[in-house]
């Protein structure tokens, strides 16, 4: 059997079951009371298994694996302290030190917005304790040469979603655009609803456009030969490992993220290396990818992406502006499915932000039986969106998961950005102008443009 | 003594207990030094005072009834477990780590914990060290001690994903038998 990124570890399974009840996917296989196995051609690594999964390698059990002999079955480096759990996501940890260690080549990191504000809690500190600063300062101090903002990246990824938005509109046919940011959706399109892939935005995740920023337009800026350039994304999310690993993520044969690191995973490091985090003096980040103010906390809360690119798309469509567009989410009868309805330039738009895989498949299924009535659709498929994603820091007691997503919701907030005056931000135009020499919106544009394939019974 | 004083246990119901190990987790919370949020805040290897046996077809934690006349306190040399306020104390001061507790009790429900400073970090029940000990790893009995510093109870019965686990109050519990027992003979009678 082929494994995936997600596995379960058949020696601390108990077969109790809590990863088949929360898998969106029924992916997981095994009688109660046996040791589960995940199918991976079913699997979309979204990390719900990993995040609810108990069975943890306890010191009154003999198994036939050793501990250090399973940290590096996992990918994971020697001198983790803290409990192993059946359900987990593989690393690559090693190859990440091995490339650390290495002094020809350049290792340079982007991180997510969401990685501050959850990062403390496994070191036992409060959700938002941690500055972002202080996250540059630990990544410079793991031997991360550059270390850089998400915004940039993010917000090209809602400037080409809106773009597709807009077109789409104006064509009046292909709706909804469903939105691609979130890789364990777009593979269980692929697997689920092929038939649908077509809908997808064309835009990469906003990671991977990072990544294929950083092994170029950066790599450029720096003097550095892509080759030599080793790009990690640390961020809330298993899927994005599998995502990672796509053919169509590669640039000249190379991988544009070499190595994707959870926020799990980015707390070992500074554990085993030793790092006080909390008391590391904030460091700014590097400027080569430039910051986009007020734009990189999107993507951290269900609904986000929504308001984004609706209001980049009215900048787009508008002849001319007239004033702030106000996005705002309703809850309807449907769980997690929050939806909104505003004018753009003549279009009356529909437009629904979904968290949660399975309250995604009433809406997948009307627009399969030509029933849809959205012109967008933001599908997240962690159950309160990538605050509660399957690379976040594990809520060890299932009483206290559901407060503190909505603690670490709290924190992210949904502060009022500036998405209509995005496309004009200096850095988003000598990017287009000077870099790409291609408009937004243009699909020939490799490093924020993708295909989707087919995927049922491929893993 | 009146079955009114009948110390209390916590008891799982196998039928519900699909061993997930939760209670484990949230025991060795309850006694960590600092409970942890999340797993990686929880440094160390995990200690708790019950214990989840995986059997064939069935799942249930193991912990300390509480005997009335245990047979760990009985069998100890060293007085080291008795009686406090319905529950079985062990005083790991006294413990000299001889097993005789271990293998009298009925339920396996004692176990030793090693006791630091040893070279391992623990999350959970650790066993305060004492000074002729100091220094070197050894272990001590430790059995479930109903949480009796925590306010809501035992920290197993609460976490419990299934409401498998039940402080057990056994007068009661066989006064509602006998309630059911009672009602079951009327509707036999009004058949």
């Amino acid at each position: 059997m082929t494994e995936g990124v997600v596995q379960i570890d058949r020696e601390l399974c108990t077969g109790c079951g809590n990863c088949a009840a929360t898998c969106p996917s029924e992916a997981t296989q095994g009688e109660r009371g046996q040791a589960h196995s995940l199918a991976a051609e079913r699997c979309m690594n979204c990390g719900r298994c990993v995040q609810v999964c108990n069975a943890f390698d306890s010191l009154f059990q003999a198994y036939p694996t050793s501990r250090s002999a399973r940290l590096q079955q996992r990918g994971l480096v020697d001198g983790l302290q803290e409990p192993l759990f059946a359900a987990h996501d593989c690393g690559t940890l090693a190859p990440l030190q091995a490339a650390l260690a290495d002094s020809r080549r350049t290792v340079v990191v982007q991180c997510g917005p969401t990685v501050a504000l959850t990062l403390g809690e496994d070191f036992g500190l409060p959700s938002g304790s941690i500055a972002p600063g202080r996250v540059v300062a630990a990544l410079k101090k793991l031997g991360f040469r550059k270390v850089y903002s998400f915004s940039l990246p993010a917000t090209l990824a809602v400037l080409e979603e809106a773009q597709e938005l807009a077109e789409r509109l104006q064509a009046g046919r292909i709706l909804p655009v469903i939105n691609s940011s979130c890789p364990a959706s777009v593979k269980a399109i692929e697997q689920f609803y092929p038939e649908l892939i077509h809908y997808l935005a064309s835009a990469k995740s906003p990671h991977q456009m990072a990544g294929a920023l950083l092994k170029s337009y950066v790599a450029g800026k720096l003097g550095l030969d892509p080759a030599a350039v080793y790009s990690v994304s640390v961020g809330p999310c298993t899927s994005r490992k599998f995502e990672a690993n796509r053919p169509e993520m590669t640039s000249g044969g190379r991988p544009d993220v070499d190595a994707v690191l959870t926020v799990r995973e980015l707390a070992y490091l500074i554990k085993t290396c030793g790092i006080d985090l909390a008391g590391l003096a904030e460091e700014a980040f590097d400027d080569e990818l430039m910051a986009v103010a007020g734009t990189d906390d999107a993507y951290c809360v269900p609904g986000d992406i929504t308001a984004a690119v609706l209001q980049a798309a009215r900048s787009l469509l508008a002849t001319q502006p007239d004033g702030p567009l106000a996005v705002t989410l309703a809850d309807t009868a449907s769980e997690g499915v929050r939806t909104t309805s505003v004018r753009l330039n003549g279009f009356e738009v529909k437009a629904a932000a979904i968290a949660g895989w399975k309250n995604a498949v009433p809406i997948l299924e009307a627009i399969k039986s030509g029933k849809n009535e959205f012109a967008f659709v933001e599908l997240l498929t962690c159950p309160m969106g990538c605050v509660s994603g399957g690379g976040q820091p594990k809520v060890l007691l299932p009483q206290d998961r559901i407060p503190t997503y909505s603690e670490r919701t709290r924190l992210a907030g949904t502060g009022a950005r500036d998405w209509e005056g995005a496309a004009q931000h200096p850095a988003v135009q000598q990017i287009y102008r000077d870099f790409f020499g291609k408009a937004c919106g243009d699909k020939s544009n490799r490093a924020l443009h993708t295909q989707y394939q087919e995927r049922k019974g491929i893993v | 003594m009146r079955a009114e004083n009948f110390s209390r246990f916590v008891q799982s119901d196998a039928e519900k207990c699909i061993g997930c190990r939760t209670c484990e987790l949230a025991c060795a919370s309850a006694h960590a030094e600092v409970a942890a949020l999340t797993a990686g805040a929880a440094v160390g290897r995990v200690i708790p005072r019950l214990f989840v046996m995986v059997g064939p077809g069935a799942t249930a934690p193991v912990q300390c009834h509480h005997c009335e006349d245990a047979p760990c306190r009985n069998v100890c040399q060293m007085s080291a477990i008795s009686r406090i306020a319905g529950r079985t104390v062990v005083d790991t001061a006294k413990c000299i780590g001889c097993k005789l507790c271990l293998m009298a009790c009925p339920f396996g429900a004692i176990e030793f914990l090693p006791q630091p400073p040893g070279t391992m970090p623990i999350y959970g029940s650790a066993v305060p060290p004492t000074a002729h000990w100091a220094g070197r790893q050894t272990f001590r009995a430790n059995n479930c001690d109903l949480c009796n510093t925590r306010a809501t109870g035992p920290a197993c019965v609460a976490s419990c994903p299934e409401k498998a686990l039940e402080l057990i109050d056994a007068a009661a519990s066989r006064r509602r038998r006998n309630a059911e027992a009672a009602l079951d003979l009327l509707q036999v009678g009004a058949e």
